[in-house]
């Protein structure tokens, strides 16, 4: 018995199709936004050592993701 | 003790577990798992400050792993009582076993730092280590913790990991997630669905590893190009750096320790394994 093909990646550039994303939401946009987040976290941390937590550091991360989008949606939308 | 590895490992785990058990392990279970040790252990260790004046442990690698102390709670006496906590409570096979992999792997991965860890409590109270890297978690605080590890095999331990994860990176990706994280622990991830969009639950899956690189990156970067010391820099020789006192519980060899760490592995994954099992519910077999 053959196994079903895997359905092909999304481009790069499309919109990610996920309940709940903007229509611009790409996969490119989320990977700059891992990497701002990840930036911003880092070079926040190294001069406030008091974020360099297990608690603060999955939040950070969860915060960028979930919060950034819907502030800009927010702000085209006007 | 281990910083980013911690984080780090358990995506290996989750990547690495065998067919039969995908689908099967909750992995924010052993997330939860390798946390618990620290936890039940940390907060003494650097204490905290109040009112001018410190309170913690006079000697935090005695309380962290030692006994008298929380030792203990990096053992495969802890890791079986709070699994079986967990299985009496939630009847959770995914929780169970997941639990019972996280605690393991913590208490296993930290015998690499001199002190090491009491693996074989409660029939002993020696403490396991093959000494890689000094134990460094001080009066001196988190500081000179963080620098002394990120000078030290430490360092390498932690990209160790990294690499053995990045060799598994299907295990980050959104289809991994949704098919086998969400499927092997549906409950959990539906109640957080009902109050985060979906990539926001795809960024909480990937938040462990988030922080684990971050924090990787920034104490090595802080230790040596923001705040470099000539005088406690890179010391990558079996035990360093040797600019810190070393701290020692153990009284037996690495040979030793690497024995009982195999066979604390052996009987974790026994355990789990038959945790998993599917029982035989149609009586075949029966006398």
């Amino acid at each position: 018995m053959s196994t079903p093909p895997e359905p092909a990646p999304l481009p790069f550039g499309a919109p990610t199709g996920r309940p709940g994303d903007p229509s611009w939401y790409t996969r490119r946009f989320e990977l700059g936004l891992y990497l701002v987040a990840g930036i911003a976290y880092v070079g926040f941390g190294m001069f406030n050592k008091w974020l360099l937590n297990w608690i603060v550091g999955p939040l950070w991360l969860v915060a960028w993701v979930w919060l950034v989008p819907a502030i800009i949606d927010r702000v085209r939308r006007r | 003790m281990s910083w980013a590895a911690h984080q780090f490992e358990t995506y290996a785990i989750q990547a690495h577990l065998p067919k039969r058990w995908v689908g099967k392990v909750s992995y924010l279970a052993i997330v939860t798992g390798d946390q618990i040790p620290d936890f039940v252990a940390k907060f003494w260790v650097y204490g905290f400050d109040f009112g001018g004046t410190h309170y913690g442990s006079s000697e935090p690698y005695k309380f962290h792993r030692g006994w008298p102390g929380a030792g203990f709670s990096h053992s495969l006496g802890f890791a079986a009582l709070v699994a079986l906590v967990i299985y009496l409570t939630t009847k959770s096979k995914p929780w169970t076993t997941g639990v019972l992999l996280g605690m393991a792997a913590h208490s296993i991965t930290d015998i690499n730092d001199t002190v090491g860890t009491m693996l074989a409590f409660p029939f002993s109270t020696e403490n396991y280590s093959i000494g890689t890297w000094a134990y460094a978690a001080t009066p001196g605080g988190k500081y000179l913790d963080a620098r002394a590890y990120y000078s030290s095999f430490g360092f390498v331990m932690d990209a160790l990991w990294l690499v053995i994860l990045l060799m598994g990176w299907r295990v980050l990706t959104e289809r991994y997630w949704r098919e086998t994280i969400v499927t092997s622990d549906p409950k959990v991830w539906a109640w957080l669905g009902r109050r985060l969009p979906q990539r926001a639950l795809l960024a909480v899956y990937r938040a462990t590893f988030f922080y684990g690189l971050a924090r990787l990156v920034a104490w090595t970067t802080w230790a040596h190009a923001l705040h470099p010391d000539n005088l406690r820099g890179w010391d990558l020789t079996w035990g360093g750096p040797q600019w810190i006192p070393s701290f020692k519980l153990t009284t037996t060899t690495p040979g030793v320790a690497l024995l009982v760490s195999v066979a604390f592995a052996a009987i974790v994954l026994f355990a789990v394994d038959r945790i998993l099992r599917p029982r035989d519910v149609s009586g075949e077999g029966a006398p």
